[in-house]
């Protein structure tokens, strides 16, 4: 790891709060490849964290070892200070040692897809009741409200009765965000919500993560918009290779690239 | 034409129909419990229930129903132990319990790889969003897994339905006056095989033509995120021509 890990963490708050996610040495393979080769991460609360990478860089199966979507091969992941427990697994990988922990975890750290991932038999509204009410156990009419508020938000509270194939992606990406907001998680992730979206509708979806970032939300967030990553985001994270190429704030990481790597990178998109 | 041969012949027939009906919804009942043993099984990723449907579906799929049939209701009462088991003897010296146990284990071995594909065809970023959002394995299967797979399986099984709806006919060769039996028996006693044939065949047809059309309206019922939207659905037909 480079020096400039060493100058983030650092620069994070020094008090005694417990960091909302905290990865320490995460190392996954598939196959003989090894995608994540180590990588450290912290995030406290209100924390707008921007993982940039080049496609294989490993800054999307980061995200999903998080929430366990992917299963690491060793390194811990801990969520309000709370350890993810792992156990060693008959075919000697590992895996979760109580799945109801992890469910109780994924609860806490809602996720939107790059390809939205609504639930296509469901209604809008349908789709933001669901997990409220089968995982968190809340009265339907208490999430039925909540849901209407947030797709009013998300401006397609007009659509809530449409089915997600019968929407342009842009609506079904902010629907999909308005879902992931009914469950008041604690951090937020995003896998590159913006990549699978026609250029002209990813402005209308930025906009939703902008005020959700503005309202002090903890967000980790894989994209490729060097836009929000340098004007939204509180950090910028550059993964090269599977390991962490450098941290930092990002008018400053984009003022001054700090390593050749993340020069070449954003040099590419300037093009 | 003689009508009134006609009339008579269709009237026959169609006392028969209970009969038929009787063995087809037992035989698809029994199939499909069968069948989602077999399929949870298979899904269930031991070794040996795999292997199980696996050898099961090999068997049943691979050989004819009517062999099947015949096997169990003369060979089954060659061995001793099943004339004298007080369990079996009256399940297998009765006809129509054969023919229900017959259909019943052959409609299961296609029924349950009709349920394996449609399980493995249901998207996987679905059944991730599931798992993201905190569900458990039993509620991802029940809101997410098992709906989508349901109507992605409902068209591969109405034909299984309709094939079982013609395969209620062997159960004439087990002496049960069923609609084909009912209609052989008039055949052979008139030598009419035209007039009486078609009547039974006729019956069958309309039968199935009720089935299709029930099948296609469940479809209709749960797809109504396959159409178009709300606004421009009021422009075209509102129910499509689906048989």
């Amino acid at each position: 790891m480079s020096a400039n890990v060493a100058a983030a963490a650092k620069s994070a708050p020094a008090s005694g709060e417990t960091p909302a996610i905290s990865v320490k040495d995460l190392r996954k393979c598939f196959g003989d490849h090894e995608v994540l080769k180590g990588i450290s991460l912290e995030a406290h609360k209100g924390d707008v964290i921007s993982i940039l990478g080049s496609s294989g860089s490993g800054k999307s199966t980061m995200l999903r070892c998080i929430n366990l979507l992917e299963t690491p091969d060793s390194g811990e992941v801990r969520v309000d200070g709370e350890l993810i427990k792992m156990k060693q697994g008959r075919d000697g990988h590992q895996m979760p040692a109580d799945i109801r922990q992890v469910e109780r975890i994924r609860a806490n750290l809602a996720m939107v897809f790059q390809s939205f991932n609504l639930w296509s038999h469901m209604t809008v509204l349908e789709n933001l009741v669901a997990a409220p009410t089968h995982v968190l156990k809340r009265p339907r009419a208490e999430c039925l409200e909540q849901a209407e508020a947030l797709l009013k938000r998300v401006g397609i509270w007009e659509r809530r009765n449409y089915y997600p194939p019968h929407m342009s992606g842009g609506q079904q990406q902010r629907a999909a965000i308005a879902r992931a907001l009914a469950m008041n998680p604690k951090v937020m992730l995003f896998d590159e919500p913006t990549s699978a979206l026609d250029p002209e509708l990813v402005g209308e979806v930025l906009r939703v993560m902008r005020s959700l970032a503005e309202e002090g939300r903890t967000m980790l967030v894989v994209t490729h918009e060097m836009g929000f990553a340098r004007d939204v985001s509180s950090k910028v994270m550059f993964l090269h290779r599977g390991e962490v190429d450098s941290v930092g704030e990002p008018k400053e990481m984009f003022a001054r690239p700090p390593t050749p790597q993340f020069k070449q990178f954003i040099a590419n998109f300037n093009k | 034409m003689d009508f009134d041969f006609y009339l008579s012949t269709m009237w026959s027939v169609l006392k028969a129909l209970p009969l038929t009906l009787e063995i087809w919804f037992f035989g698809i009942a029994f199939g499909l419990l069968i069948a989602t043993g077999l399929t949870w099984m298979r899904a269930s990723g031991y070794k040996l229930g795999e292997y199980f449907t696996r050898g099961y579906v090999f068997i049943f799929r691979g050989s004819p129903l009517l062999v099947q049939l015949y096997l169990i209701y003369f060979g089954l009462s060659q061995f001793d132990f099943v004339r004298h088991s007080p369990v079996l003897w009256p399940i297998l010296r009765d006809p129509m319990y054969c023919t229900i146990v017959a259909m019943a284990l052959n409609t299961a071995a296609y029924e349950s790889e009709i349920f394996r594909g449609a399980l493995r065809a249901v998207p996987v970023g679905q059944i991730e969003a599931a798992k993201a959002f905190g569900m458990s394995a039993f509620t991802r299967f029940r809101l997410v897994t098992l709906p989508i797979a349901l109507r992605l399986a409902l068209p591969a099984y109405s034909t299984e339905i309709i094939l079982m709806t013609k395969a209620t006919a062997l159960a004439s060769v087990v002496t049960i006056m069923e609609m084909m039996g009912t209609a052989q028996k008039i055949q052979h006693d008139t030598f009419r095989p035209i007039e009486v044939l078609t009547c039974a065949g006729v019956i069958y047809l309309l039968l199935n033509l009720s089935i299709a059309r029930l099948f296609a309206w469940v479809e209709y019922r749960l797809s109504p995120h396959l159409r178009p939207p709300p606004e421009q659905s009021q422009q075209i037909k509102p129910v499509p021509e689906v048989l």
